[in-house]
C-alpha cells in the first residue's frame, strides 16, 4: 500500500473527521462575526485544504495570492498556482506583487511591502479577517502564535486548520481529489511528504537551511537566471 | 581594491612559474571511480573538467591553492595557453561527460552548523551565543547520491589525467572533510568511440545552443570552469536532452574522435 492510499484511509478515520469539522466550525463561525474577510493563499497544501473549505460557506470571498518574483518563483510554478486556485473554485482572486524584485538578492520585500502597503490598502478597503492557514504543528513558534492568539496586523486572524496533522491536511487533499502543487511531486520523495514544503526557490533567505543546496539538485533548471 | 590586484598577481605569477605541461595522445576512455561513501551534491551532476582544473590549480599553486580567493574567478588573470586542460575541445566546450551515478537516486540528510573554537581566538567577547546571530547554529539541508560508482566519458591525455587524479584527488562532490565522497578505487578504460560529448544525439554534458542546429531542451546552465561563476553561464542544452551540433562542430568531433 502506497502512502496515498494510507492517507486517503486516513481520512475515513473518526479523529480526522473531527478535524474537519471542527474547521468548518471554525470558518463558519469568523464568517458570522466578520463583514469582510478574505484568505490568504500562497498556493502550499495547508492553503489549498484552507481555501477549498472557505470557499464551501463563502464562494465570493477575496483570494488574496503573493508572487515572489520572476527570481525567487519560477513563472510556470507561479503559473500553476493560479490554476490551482481557480481549479478549487476561486471566483474573486487578487494576484499582488512589488516592482522591487529585481533580483535574487533583493530580500525581505514580502515584509517591506506587506507591512507597509499591503495591509494599509486591505485595511481601507474595509477587509477586517483574514485565513491563514498556519498549523500548530508546523513550528513551536506557530503553535505558541495560535495559542497566544498573536496576530501580525491590525487585521484579524483565524487559522481554520490549527490542529491539523500533516496527515490531515495531505489525507484531506487525497480524499478530496484536490489539486496540489507538482512541486510536491518533485520533493517528496526525498524529503518526505511530510516535510515538503512550497516555499521559493533558491532564496538566500533560507541559504542558511540548505534550502538552495536541494533546490540546485531538485530545480536545476531555475538556478542560473538571465536578464 | 589594491589588495584584490595583489592577490591576482601573486596568484599569475605562481601561474606562470608552473613547470609546463606535456601532453601527449588524446584518446577517448571511460573514467569510473569505486565510491567508498556517498557523494555530496548541489547540483544534479560533477563535472570532469572542472574537476581536473581544479587538480591544475593544486599542481599549479602547491599548498597556496588554498588560499585562492573564493568567490573570485582568477581564470581571465591567469596567464594564457599556458597549462592548458589536457582534455579535447570542440568550440568553447570539453569533451568530458557530466557525472553517471550508478545506481541514481538522491537522498538528504542534516548537517549541522556549530561553532568552532578555533573561531574563538580573535573574539573581544567571552560569551557567545548560539542561538543568534553570527555564530547561531544551523541543520543544514544537505543531498547526497548513495552511489557505488561514478562514471565519466573523457577524450584527452588518459595517462596525465590519470597522474593528476592520484597525486592530488581527495574525493568527489561536496562535504568530502566530513566523509563525504570517498574514493576506493579509479579505473581508467580506453572506449572505442568517444562518449563525451553527444552519444545517438543525446547530449553528455552542457552544450551552449550556438552550438547547435537543433536541440529539444534548453536552459541557463555554467559550461565551463569555473562553474559556479555565473560569467560561464549561457544558455546551454542539458545533459540528457536530444540535440544535433551545427556542421562546423561535428567536423571537429570525427577527426578528433
Amino acid at each position: 500500500m502506497n502512502i496515498k492510499e494510507v492517507l486517503r484511509q486516513w481520512a475515513e478515520t473518526d479523529e480526522h473527521k473531527a478535524r474537519v469539522e471542527e474547521t468548518r466550525q471554525i470558518i463558519a463561525k469568523a464568517l458570522t462575526t466578520h463583514q469582510k474577510p478574505y484568505v490568504a493563499f500562497s498556493g502550499g497544501k495547508d492553503s489549498t485544504c484552507m481555501l477549498h473549505l472557505v470557499l464551501q460557506q463563502k464562494p465570493d470571498i477575496m483570494v488574496y495570492h503573493w508572487d515572489y518574483g520572476p527570481y525567487l518563483m519560477p513563472r510556470d510554478v507561479e503559473k500553476e498556482v493560479i490554476e490551482i486556485a481557480k481549479k478549487i473554485g476561486t471566483q474573486n482572486l487578487v494576484v499582488d506583487t512589488s516592482r522591487l524584485y529585481t533580483s535574487r538578492e533583493a530580500t525581505g520585500i514580502w515584509y517591506r511591502e506587506f507591512f507597509g502597503r499591503v495591509i494599509k490598502e486591505l485595511c481601507q478597503q474595509g477587509y477586517d479577517l483574514v485565513f491563514v492557514g498556519i498549523r500548530k504543528h508546523e513550528s513551536l513558534k506557530r503553535k505558541r502564535r495560535v495559542e497566544r492568539g498573536e496576530k501580525l496586523t491590525v487585521i484579524d486572524e483565524c487559522w481554520p486548520l490549527q490542529n491539523w496533522t500533516w496527515q490531515d491536511v495531505w489525507a484531506y487533499i487525497f480524499s478530496n481529489n484536490l489539486p496540489y502543487h507538482s512541486v510536491y511531486d518533485k520533493y517528496a520523495p526525498i524529503v518526505g511528504l511530510d516535510n515538503a514544503r512550497f516555499v521559493t526557490f533558491f532564496d538566500p533567505e533560507f541559504d542558511k537551511i540548505g534550502a538552495s543546496n536541494l533546490d540546485g539538485v531538485l530545480m536545476w533548471r531555475w538556478r542560473n537566471m538571465k536578464d | 581594491m589594491s589588495g584584490i590586484l595583489e592577490e591576482v598577481k601573486y596568484f599569475a605569477n605562481l601561474a606562470e612559474k608552473a613547470p609546463p605541461i606535456r601532453w601527449s595522445r588524446f584518446r577517448p576512455f571511460k573514467v569510473t571511480f569505486k565510491m567508498g561513501s556517498p557523494v555530496c551534491v548541489t547540483t544534479p551532476w560533477v563535472s570532469f573538467d572542472g574537476l581536473i582544473a581544479h587538480l591544475m590549480m593544486m599542481d599549479a599553486f602547491g599548498q597556496d591553492f588554498f588560499i585562492t580567493p573564493k568567490k573570485l574567478d582568477l581564470s581571465p588573470y591567469l596567464p594564457h595557453n599556458q597549462r592548458l586542460l589536457p582534455i579535447l575541445k570542440t568550440g568553447d566546450i570539453y569533451h568530458t561527460s557530466v557525472s553517471q551515478f550508478i545506481p541514481h537516486s538522491v537522498k538528504i540528510t542534516q548537517i549541522y552548523k556549530r561553532f568552532e573554537e578555533r573561531w574563538s581566538e580573535n573574539l573581544k567577547n567571552k560569551t557567545i551565543r548560539l542561538g543568534s546571530g553570527h555564530f547561531r547554529m544551523y541543520a543544514m539541508k544537505q543531498p547526497y547520491v548513495p552511489c557505488k560508482e561514478v562514471v565519466y566519458y573523457v577524450n584527452g591525455d588518459m595517462d596525465l589525467i590519470k597522474q593528476l587524479i592520484e597525486q592530488y584527488l581527495v574525493g568527489l562532490g561536496n562535504d568530502i572533510r566530513i566523509g563525504f565522497g570517498m574514493i576506493r578505487d579509479v579505473v581508467f578504460e580506453e572506449t572505442e568511440e568517444d562518449y563525451s560529448l553527444i552519444v545517438e544525439g543525446i547530449a553528455m554534458r552542457p552544450i551552449p545552443v550556438t552550438m547547435c542546429e537543433e536541440y529539444d531542451d534548453s536552459a541557463y546552465l555554467p559550461y565551463k570552469a569555473p562553474y559556479w561563476s555565473p560569467r560561464n553561464v549561457v544558455l546551454c542544452v542539458p545533459p540528457g536532452a536530444r540535440c544535433k551540433l551545427k556542421d562546423e562542430y561535428q567536423r571537429s568531433v570525427k577527426t578528433m574522435g
